[in-house]
């Protein structure tokens, strides 16, 4: 309800912080609510001895909307979903199919498009249920934080319903989330794949990484779709060059092997110089891509001393930045291929080269994808060397 | 013998059981008086009193021609016949007092009351009509001294007075002691045509002396502090001034307080006033002009202007509409304004306030009109615009750049006090989306424990507020300052601890409070306030479109209003030349000029360089580097 009717007290309104939905049998839902306990939280300060400041309610019900109203049965307050911060998919759910759910979801007055939309690895309820934030009080807070740093590491994008809905709706390209999981907080490592020489980093899908302790709640990779259902995903590595073709990575550290003491690690902070430059063209139905990166990098340690800094020596650390960059990004690439999902959605710069949104609704993108010809180019230029410009040998 | 106990127990309480007469006096009650407007059959009784009043002025007449005769004969029966020229002197007063008692004169005067009757030649006449006016013998304040001029023939006079109006230094000095002691050596001819006019040239040092014919004007100078004379035999009255009344020094500013700039402000008198203003604005175009206001009391109200700049009809106008008023008494310049404003019903002061001789000082040099109520310490400045009253008096006196953050400022507090109350409750009802999530949990947790819905917490508070304000203003001078602290602190903390209202409210409505006390005009203040209420309730009924609807309603009222024939938002709306004296105030030098809605005689205030120092050589060696 809105307008005159719409007032309402804050005692009357139950503020709903997270939603999960998850896939029940009978072609039914299961919607957890993450409820926020206002008694604990105001009054300044006074919460902080642990006391309980939000409630899970869990729901069975063929809708959304059916369940929201069961909800009301139990909670005694009008549900709120207007500060709803992030929507969790349930893996089986969005294997089955999102279209059912992101409909209501735009049109209903309390859904914001600014709300963050993720997938979780297992159910939506369990990794709601796991989520238990040290540094923040609330988890709304949690998620807001956690997704708007994204741009610190690239290992996973920020994905809003307003642009999950765009990218489901638009002729060419896949939408995408933020792949979330539970960790067991055991410490063991369970990479999904080996690192791609000369990078280091394993790639991880969330919940594999080796950690112990902290919130058990992990964001990282990416669930891709093809329309509505999901069909893979990509670990943190392979996001990050995602990010990359994106044009939204703002910085990330890199660890390379040293290229002349290769058993040593170089560590770079690398940023996008410029938007990624991409040229597609389509011959005789083969689409033909053309990808131009300039990655700009910091040195920020040397563990084997070698003096990369010298003018001579820079161009080695150059190329190893840039056969990494372009090697793992192939592999994202193919993989993207072999799911026929553009998430990077290549076929906007198609966009230029056609004379209307009919022309270019006829191209059926999404079918030419796979066989498209990528070629890519890596520029990286060593920008910086932090705050040495020389490293001298340890002397024995 | 003394009453035993068991008796004495039974005389209390019979005295206590016993019905007794109440010992109370007679109660009082006011009689309603017949309605002036029933006209009263005329009675026999009230037929007679024009003759009656008839008589007795002709028996008045009769002796004291009795009187002149009976002297006469004396005079002549001892030889004493100095001169034919005292012959002459009473035969010319005679003669005057023939005059009045021709039929339709006397039968005009008998049935006139006292105010309009003409000044007699007769001193007994005049002395009957001053106690019929002035209630004599009941009324001790006025004063009527009888003396005799010793000219020759000796002149009988007399002097009307109000006790505590007049300076007596000044009567005994100017008046009293040339009369009474020199005016035998100066006034030789008796039978001049006018002794009135030889007796204010030649005996009275005062300083303002005029003469009178009518008792209406004769009444008004004695009103307002003023001698009347009455010399016997001349149809005429002498005022001469003698003001003395007790009147408050100029001190400083209380409701206008600057750090900068003059410490002066108006007091009760009316010409101190008009002298602090002169004093100010030293120019010989400053035309003060008085206008009287108030049929029973004829209130003296100075309307001042710069007669090259203020536009002519502006000024025709504001007389025309003071001199308009037709009531019985305006004892306040605030009464005044409601009377001559454009819009009596809309809640926006548009006329500006002030008492400080250099504020309206510096808006006369603009063209503007300001106008002083005798025994009021408040000059009041028309025409004037919206944004007028978010300036202040100091604004001018710091950089351009400080007063234009002080007037933004001020304009923020005025939207703050008006809307702040308002956008909580709307967005608080409406739209909690609107709000980040931690803030609206805060006020959620905070309001948990609170029973009442917010809109009764924030009128509330407002309540208490307004009653803090208003209590604060009526308690004595030393508590005043005590209530404050003890009333906002005290109150607000306890009603959060007793649940009663949320921390949050008590924010808001001390912010708002706040701001209010920014706005330099307490009566725009004033009208931010009562706006407020309005603002409130439509936000807590229709939420931010009502607040919208209030604005935009807000906004019409205040497009459609004019303050003495100038629009009310000018500069802005309608849109013209602004003097970045608007709410920027650009530099001094660049106020080239005046503002372009007064439509004033001469626009320019200073040329386009007013620094000429700019433009030449410097006093000492001119810097190469």
């Amino acid at each position: 309800m809105s307008g005159c009717n719409g007032a309402r007290e804050t005692d009357a309104v139950a503020y709903v912080l997270a939603v999960g939905v998850d896939a029940a049998a009978d072609n039914q839902l299961n919607v957890t609510y993450l409820i926020a306990i206002p008694r604990a939280l105001g009054s300044g300060g006074e919460s902080g001895g642990g006391e309980k400041v939000v409630e899970k309610v869990t729901v069975k019900a063929p809708s959304l909307v059916e369940a929201q109203t069961l909800l009301n049965a139990s909670v005694g307050r009008a549900p709120n979903l207007s500060h709803v911060k992030i929507w969790v998919v349930g893996e089986k759910l969005a294997r089955q199919g999102l279209a059912n759910l992101i409909g209501p979801l735009t049109r209903f007055r309390e859904f914001r498009g600014s709300m963050y939309l993720v997938v979780a690895r297992g159910t939506a309820k369990e990794f709601i249920d796991m989520n238990n934030p040290e540094l923040e009080l609330l988890p709304s807070r949690w998620a807001e934080g956690v997704l708007g740093i994204s741009s610190e590491s690239g290992y996973y994008l920020s994905s809003q319903l307003h642009d999950f809905y765009v990218r489901l709706k638009e002729p060419g390209g896949a939408p995408c989330t933020v792949l979330a999981g539970i960790n067991p907080d055991t410490g063991k490592d369970k990479p999904s794949a080996a690192p791609t020489l000369p990078d280091r980093a394993p790639g991880y899908l969330p919940g594999d990484i080796a950690r112990e302790g902290g919130n058990p709640a992990a964001l990282a990779g990416t669930a891709i779709f093809k329309g509505d259902k999901m069909i893979g995903m990509l670990t943190n590595v392979e996001t990050r060059m995602l990010a990359i073709l994106m044009g939204n990575f703002p910085k990330g550290f890199l660890t390379l092997a040293d290229p002349r003491v290769p058993e040593q690690n170089i560590y770079l902070l690398m940023r996008l110089g410029s938007a990624p430059k991409i040229e597609v063209s389509l011959i005789d139905d083969v689409p033909e891509i053309n990808i131009e990166v300039l990655i700009e990098c910091e040195l920020s340690s040397i563990s084997s001393g070698t003096n990369y800094e010298a003018d001579e020596l820079r161009p080695e650390i150059e190329q190893q930045v840039s056969k990494a960059i372009s090697l793992e990004m192939k592999n994202m690439l193919v993989k993207t291929q072999e799911l026929e999902a553009d998430v990077v959605n290549f076929g906007k710069y198609l966009r230029p080269k056609v004379k209307n949104y009919d022309e270019f609704s006829a191209i059926d993108w999404n079918r030419l994808y796979p066989q498209a010809k990528i070629h890519i180019k890596v520029d990286a230029k060593l920008r910086r060397t932090g705050l040495m410009y020389k490293t001298m040998p340890i002397r024995e | 013998m003394g009453d035993n106990i068991i008796v004495k127990i039974y005389r209390y309480l019979q005295d206590m059981l016993v019905y007794k007469p109440s010992r109370t006096p007679p109660t009082f009650f006011l009689e309603e008086l017949p309605n002036e407007d029933e006209t009263s059959p005329i009675t026999p009784a009230a037929a007679l009193q024009g003759s009656a009043e008839e008589l007795n002025m002709l028996l008045r007449q009769a002796k004291s021609l009795q009187d002149s005769m009976e002297k006469l004969t004396e005079t002549l029966r001892d030889g004493k016949i100095s001169s034919i020229d005292e012959f002459r002197a009473e035969y010319k007063k005679l003669s005057q007092l023939q005059t009045e008692i021709s039929p339709a004169r006397l039968a005009y005067d008998a049935v006139s009351t006292p105010s309009e009757r003409q000044v007699s030649a007769n001193l007994e006449e005049n002395r009957s009509i001053v106690e019929k006016l002035y209630r004599l013998p009941e009324n001790k304040d006025t004063v009527i001294r009888h003396l005799t001029i010793p000219l020759s023939p000796p002149v009988r006079a007399m002097m009307v007075f109000l006790e505590g109006m007049v300076d007596s230094k000044t009567l005994i000095l100017a008046i009293l002691q040339p009369l009474m002691l020199f005016s035998a050596d100066r006034v030789v001819n008796n039978t001049a045509d006018s002794l009135t006019d030889q007796i204010i040239e030649e005996c009275l040092p005062a300083n303002q002396v005029k003469k009178a014919v009518d008792f209406q004007s004769v009444q008004n100078s004695i009103n307002s502090g003023d001698t009347a004379l009455f010399i016997n035999g001349v149809p005429e009255a002498v005022l001469i001034d003698t003001k003395g009344m007790a009147q408050r020094s100029v001190g400083r500013p209380v409701t206008e307080q600057t750090i900068r700039g003059s410490q002066a402000a108006f007091s009760e008198g009316l010409r101190i006033n008009t002298g602090l203003i002169r004093s100010t604005l030293k120019s010989s175009d400053l035309v003060t002009e008085f206008v009287a206001v108030g049929k029973r009391t004829n209130t003296n109200c100075a309307i001042m202007y710069l007669a090259s700049v203020a536009n002519p009809s502006l000024v025709k106008e504001i007389k025309r509409r003071i001199e308009g008023i037709s009531t019985s008494y305006v004892g306040d310049i605030g009464t005044l304004q409601q009377f001559i404003e454009d819009h009596p019903g809309i809640l926006f002061p548009q006329a500006l306030s002030t008492e400080r001789p250099d504020r309206v000082a510096s808006h006369l040099s603009e063209g503007r009109v300001a106008f002083i109520l005798e025994g009021v310490p408040f000059a009041h400045i028309v025409p004037v615009s919206f944004f007028t009253f978010f300036h202040s008096a100091e604004d001018f006196s710091f950089k351009g750049p400080n007063s234009s953050f002080l007037r933004i400022l001020r304009l923020i507090a005025g939207f703050t006090t008006l809307l702040l109350p308002s956008f909580y409750l709307a967005i608080y009802y409406f739209h909690p989306e609107a709000l980040p999530t931690e803030i609206v949990l805060a006020i959620a947790g905070a309001r948990e424990r609170v029973p009442f819905p917010a809109l009764v917490e924030v009128i509330l508070m407002e309540f208490s507020f307004e009653l803090i304000r208003e209590g604060g203003l009526r308690i004595p001078g030393v508590l005043g300052s005590t209530i404050g602290i003890v009333g906002a602190l005290i109150l607000g903390q306890a009603a959060v601890t007793a649940n009663i209202v949320s921390p949050i409210v008590v924010i808001i409505i001390a912010l708002t409070g706040l701001a209010s006390f920014a706005i330099p005009d307490f009566q725009m203040a004033m009208a931010f306030r009562m706006l407020r209420f309005v603002m409130l309730l439509l936000a807590a009924t229709l939420g931010l479109v009502g607040v919208a609807s209030g604005l935009l309603i807000m906004v019409l009222l205040l497009c459609s209003m004019k303050s003495f024939g100038v629009p009310y938002m000018v500069p802005v709306a309608p849109k013209a030349k602004a003097n970045l004296d608007v709410v920027i105030r650009g530099p001094v030098f660049r106020q080239e000029q005046r503002p372009d809605a007064l439509n004033t005689i001469d626009r320019q205030r200073q040329p386009h360089i007013s620094r000429k120092w700019m433009m030449e050589k410097p006093a000492g060696e001119e810097d190469k580097s």
